[in-house]
């Protein structure tokens, strides 16, 4: 058994040597960081992986997340964790200074998240789909609500997630039945069903503040109809405090081949007189803005996907390291010693694919968060929009790759192990379940192919025709 | 009330130590170094005893390389105020170390002196004594709680037959043991903070100390390989492989 996590030494090869990332310091944006700044931010994640997150991952998964009189209950360790990641700072890292943030590069954070994910991806996803929540909040929500609900979001008061799928519809949003009708006090009351909601009801926080796709009363039908709605799990009047129980009630929860730590439910809106929601943003734009978070959410996918075969990976090549059986086909000698197992052809070949999957699929979500970082920060314009554009073409497969392929490698990692790597005796059975979530959520494979053939290269060819 | 702290940077205690082909020491290089984990909870200590209101300022002080910059950096993100580095050889004598944090102790007249009980590289776990001694101060080695009063620090020591309570009067030194308290991780802002902080840069001859090493390191080498242990039938058995075997008794 290791406890290694990722090599302190590969991640920053990929941020300073490959990303260059020394290089966003001259950014105005960035003139009061340093290297030291960036160094002593990876080894407090590190750390803190580490010593509260990485301990309760198996537990986490053999003792899953219960539902009983209408409450959900988790392992205690999950909290310890919640709260460790929000007192550190990360939740509010990389927001502006004004808003309390410390103004940390987006990439940073991203390596940041490497090391919780390596650690235990499943309550991971409580402060990941948070964060996303909170930067949806910050760019589309209105002054009053964002001042409401923002600063509770980054000191981990709240916590957030993101409800787009239905009972009937998750890949096809555009048909999506949750319904919002006006009330006169210019909020919104909710009526509908959500799916597989992620994190979706807990106690980890006092409040939930759901991201919801819904469709206002006689909006126009499809994609163009769809408007996003924040609705709080508990009311909060205007001056901050929590108010009464909102409208929004667990239906169940979903019982998963992997991920379990991270509650996966059902809710619903509006049992009663309606679950209040605020529009955020204008009318029947909802699905443009809920992509930001889509998009942000694809890259974290990938992400995770990279850290579970990364950690698969290590897992394999220590035990390999460690475990002698059989001799080389140049030795003889029944009673020589036997070698240890990485000296085997085949098992090399094993530990080399899952190296060159876990490896790769890292870099690409780095180097796509790189382009992220340029496309909102870069001093030259033309250079953040290229960064947009190129980011834009290549999130359906910084998605995609390391899903397919880290699930592969999560599989390979088992198969060096043998029959104990199919025992649950090892993490790498858990890996190799908890990483066949990725290929599945924030859009499917065939999703992203779609996405990829019919409108990114689509629109580039067009660009492309219309420029020559 | 001032708290002089000593922080030292050592090679990370996840690292798995590996001796240097020649022989001459262990390998530090592109190994991860951090702070000694027993000079964390001094630090930790000192800064409880701040927040606790009792104390004004703590001044991390550390010798070594000009990269024993960041781990004074680490404690300053931790709770320390401002930072010393004497800026010398890694490999100091502990009591080279002890004449050195002296010469500091009588620049900045603390009223206590908390230091991890050994640095986890060489194990010495000599310099805090040392030091007592030269300046002739009450010491409280190993300590496992702390408590200050007016003008005397009630210290719990960890011994061979349990623990015994000390008052000493202050100026004091105080080195720590595990169960003290259990250190922080430092937050993101105060990371950033902690980059404002004064750190002032001596060297060994700004404070009349000579460095010079006393004694000689003449080889390094690994431990020998532990044997497979092998069950006994007897109480004769085991009373004659004492004897005759590991030759014992």
């Amino acid at each position: 058994m290791t406890d290694s996590l990722l090599n302190d030494r590969d991640l920053k090869f990929q941020l300073y040597e490959v990303l260059d990332i020394e290089a966003l310091l001259e950014r105005p944006r960035y003139a009061e960081h340093d290297r030291a700044v960036f160094d002593s931010v990876l080894d407090t994640a590190h750390d803190l992986a580490k010593h509260y997150f990485a301990p309760h991952n198996q537990k986490g998964d053999a003792e899953e997340p219960v539902f009983e009189d209408g409450r959900v209950r988790l392992i205690p360790e999950t909290k310890t964790a919640w709260d460790a990641f929000a007192d550190a700072g990360f939740l509010a890292a990389h927001h502006d200074a004004e808003d309390g943030g410390m103004q940390l590069p987006e990439v940073v954070l991203r390596a940041c998240m490497a090391y919780f994910n390596a650690a235990n991806v499943s309550t991971t996803a409580y402060p990941f789909l948070t964060i996303g929540a909170a930067n949806l909040v910050k760019s589309f929500a209105a002054p009053e609500l964002r001042e409401r609900f923002l600063p509770p979001m980054m000191d981990g008061r709240f916590s957030g997630t993101m409800a787009l799928t239905e009972p009937g519809q998750g890949s096809a949003l555009g048909d999506i039945r949750t319904t919002a009708k006006p009330a006169e006090d210019g909020s919104y009351r909710l009526f509908g069903q959500k799916m597989f909601i992620s994190g979706g009801d807990h106690e980890l926080t006092e409040n939930i503040v759901h991201m919801v796709l819904a469709r206002i009363e006689g909006a126009p039908a499809g994609a163009k109809g769809i408007s996003l709605f924040l609705v709080p799990k508990v009311l909060v009047n205007s001056d901050g405090e929590l108010g009464a129980r909102n409208d929004v009630a667990l239906a169940g929860l979903l019982h998963k081949m992997g991920y379990r730590n991270t509650t996966s439910t059902v809710l619903s809106f509006g049992e009663g007189d309606g679950a209040v929601g605020y529009l955020v943003g204008k009318p029947h734009h909802g699905l443009a803005y809920m992509f930001q978070m889509m998009n942000e959410a694809r890259i974290g996918v990938g992400l995770g996907a990279a850290t579970l075969a990364y950690q698969s990976y290590v897992h394999a090549l220590s035990y390999a390291r460690e475990r002698p059986q059989g001799r080389l086909p140049s030795s003889k000698d029944p009673l020589s010693k036997q070698v240890r197992i990485i000296q085997h052809a085949d098992v090399r070949r094993l530990l080399l694919m899952q190296k060159a999957y876990a490896e790769g699929s890292l870099s690409l979500c780095l180097y796509a968060t790189s382009l992220a970082e340029d496309a909102r920060t870069a001093p030259d314009p033309e250079q953040a929009r290229q960064a947009g554009e190129l980011l834009d073409l290549l999130t359906p497969m910084v998605k995609s790759y390391p899903s397919r392929y880290g699930v592969i490698a999560s599989d390979l990692a088992i198969q060096v192990l043998g029959g104990a790597g199919y025992t649950r005796e090892y993490l790498l059975e858990q890996f190799y379940r908890d990483n066949r979530l990725n290929p599945i959520h924030e859009g499917t494979e065939g999703i992203q192919a779609i996405d990829l053939l019919g409108r990114k290269l689509g629109r580039a060819v067009a660009k492309a025709t219309h420029c020559s | 009330m001032k708290i002089l702290v000593a922080v030292k940077r050592v090679v990370d205690y996840n690292v798995r130590i590996r001796v240097k082909a020649d022989q001459t020491g262990v390998e530090t290089a592109n190994v991860k170094m951090s702070m000694n984990p027993f000079d964390e909870i001094a630090l930790e200590e000192a800064v409880r005893i701040k927040e606790a209101g009792k104390a004004d300022e703590v001044v991390v002080v550390s010798i070594g390389p000009s990269q024993a910059q960041e781990t004074i950096r680490t404690g300053l993100a931790m709770g320390g105020d401002r930072g010393i580095l004497v800026e010398a050889d890694p490999d100091l004598e502990p009591l080279t170390v002890a004449k050195l944090l002296k010469a500091v102790v009588e620049k900045e007249s603390p009223d206590l002196l908390i230091l991890g009980k050994q640095a986890i590289d060489d194990d010495s776990n000599q310099t805090g004594q040392m030091l007592g001694e030269l300046l002739g101060w009450p010491q409280g080695t190993f300590a496992s709680k702390v408590e200050l009063g007016d003008s005397e620090v009630s210290v719990t020591r960890e011994i061979d037959g349990g623990a015994e309570t000390l008052a000493l009067n202050m100026p004091a030194v105080i080195t720590t043991d595990l169960r003290l308290n259990e250190p922080r991780y430092a937050k993101l802002p105060n990371i950033m903070k902690a980059k404002k902080k004064p750190l002032d840069t001596l060297t060994p001859g700004d404070l009349g100390v000579d460095t010079a090493h006393r004694l000689k390191v003449v080889k390094v080498e690994e431990p020998p390989k532990r044997k497979g242990g092998a069950k006994v039938g007897s109480v004769q058995e085991l009373v004659e492989k004492l004897r005759n075997e590991a030759k014992v008794i």
